[in-house]
């Protein structure tokens, strides 16, 4: 009975994971610039993914010791990689949107290749 | 901080690298002896690694062991887990209302933490929740992208930090 | 009844993929290409899991954890490389 309950829990998991890469794909491909549009992938992928490895982890539960390991793992590089990739699309050099209301970046690790002091 | 012991930072790497080995090679259709020989190597690898790498962690003690750091822990995973997905219910919106809501701007932060890996900590939970990704974290100060930009921009840093900053310096003081 | 369970569930990974393979094929510039490219192996990683599932097979998901480091160094590696400092 148990296991129907966390089965069926899982497949909604893995469902909603699911939802939530087509959003993240939506949101790629309608905002205006490389920045939003990692905003928009980065939340939403990684956020499914984890909720897709926790809903096959309650679906096989003596698989979930390792489902939570990928979970932490991913928690930890994900958005490590996307401020990796933000901070190096800045640097090299693709302009903002030019909706884009304040730009306070002034790190002396931040500064365009064009710019040399 | 120098203050702190070498066989305190070594009793730290060591027990987690047994908690990381142990989680990686459970696998369901185990046999007991199977595991007790795999425990056996963990621990000898454990010492090992720990006995390799403590000079390069001097900030790991075994202070972040205690009931209270833990408990700390604990209610900053459950606040993340709650931001994060509210932010994915924020995300979701902006993406599908047919006007795109934006005011995107890049703000600058200060925070008070001063451990590197609380840094790293505080940077993840900002990147993934509402409508912010940090871009470059020097020293004190935090890059952030934001894409709904607030009015006034000396509440950012509260805004934007949330809850995340008290629950971590709980852990990390 | 399963079948059709996760036969919709691959279909919805299956039209995620292509919305980010647009971008792959249209982005303007290399840092639009490299953000679709790791929200393609993010949902690689979701489909060996469920595909671990189905097989019933636990190797998979070791098979899942060392995709996911792998494209976690290969981004990294990019973005060095697109900061001009590799």
């Amino acid at each position: 009975m148990i296991a129907l309950i966390l089965y069926y829990i899982g497949v909604a998991l893995c469902f909603i994971g699911a939802i939530f890469f087509i959003l993240g794909g939506i949101g790629l491909i309608r905002m205006p610039d490389v920045y939003n549009r990692m905003q928009a992938s980065t939340k939403t992928t990684t956020m499914g993914l984890m909720s897709i490895i926790l809903g096959v982890g309650l679906m096989e539960p003596y698989w979930i010791i390792k489902a939570i390991v990928i979970i932490i793992f991913i928690a930890l590089t994900a958005p490590v990689g996307a401020s990796a990739m933000a901070r190096a699309a800045y640097k090299s050099g693709i302009p903002l949107w030019e909706g884009t209301v304040l730009n306070e970046c002034d790190a002396p690790s931040c500064k365009k290749e064009g710019d040399k002091q | 901080m120098p203050s702190n012991s070498g066989a305190s930072s070594y009793a730290f790497v060591a027990v987690i690298s047994f908690i990381t080995w142990i989680a990686l090679i459970f696998s369901p259709g185990m046999s007991m002896v199977a595991f007790e020989q795999e425990v056996f190597v963990g621990l000898l690898v454990a010492l090992t690694v720990a006995a390799l790498t403590y000079k390069y962690l001097p900030n790991a003690s075994v202070k972040y062991f205690s009931p209270k750091r833990l408990g700390y822990l604990t209610v900053y995973v459950f606040v993340f887990i709650w931001e994060m997905i509210k932010a994915n219910v924020n995300m979701a919106i902006i993406v599908t209302s047919p006007k795109l809501p934006l005011k995107p701007g890049i703000v600058k932060i200060k925070t008070d933490l001063k451990d590197n890996f609380a840094k790293l900590l505080l940077g993840n939970s900002i990147t993934l929740t509402p409508g912010t990704m940090t871009m470059e974290v020097s020293d004190d100060t935090l890059y952030i992208h934001w894409v709904k930009i607030c009015d006034d921009i000396k509440e950012a840093g509260d805004i934007i930090k949330g809850a995340f900053e008290k629950w971590l310096k709980g852990v990390f003081s | 009844m399963n079948y059709y369970i996760f036969l919709a569930l691959i279909s919805l990974l299956a039209i995620g993929t292509f919305l980010f393979l647009y971008r792959l094929l249209k982005g303007p510039t290399a840092a639009d290409r490299m953000v679709a490219l790791d929200a393609i192996t993010n949902v690689t990683a979701g489909l060996l899991m469920i595909i671990a599932f189905i097989s019933q097979r636990f190797i998979y998901v070791d098979v899942t954890l060392v995709f996911s480091i792998l494209s976690f160094v290969g981004l990294i590696i990019v973005a060095r490389y697109l900061e001009g400092g590799l």
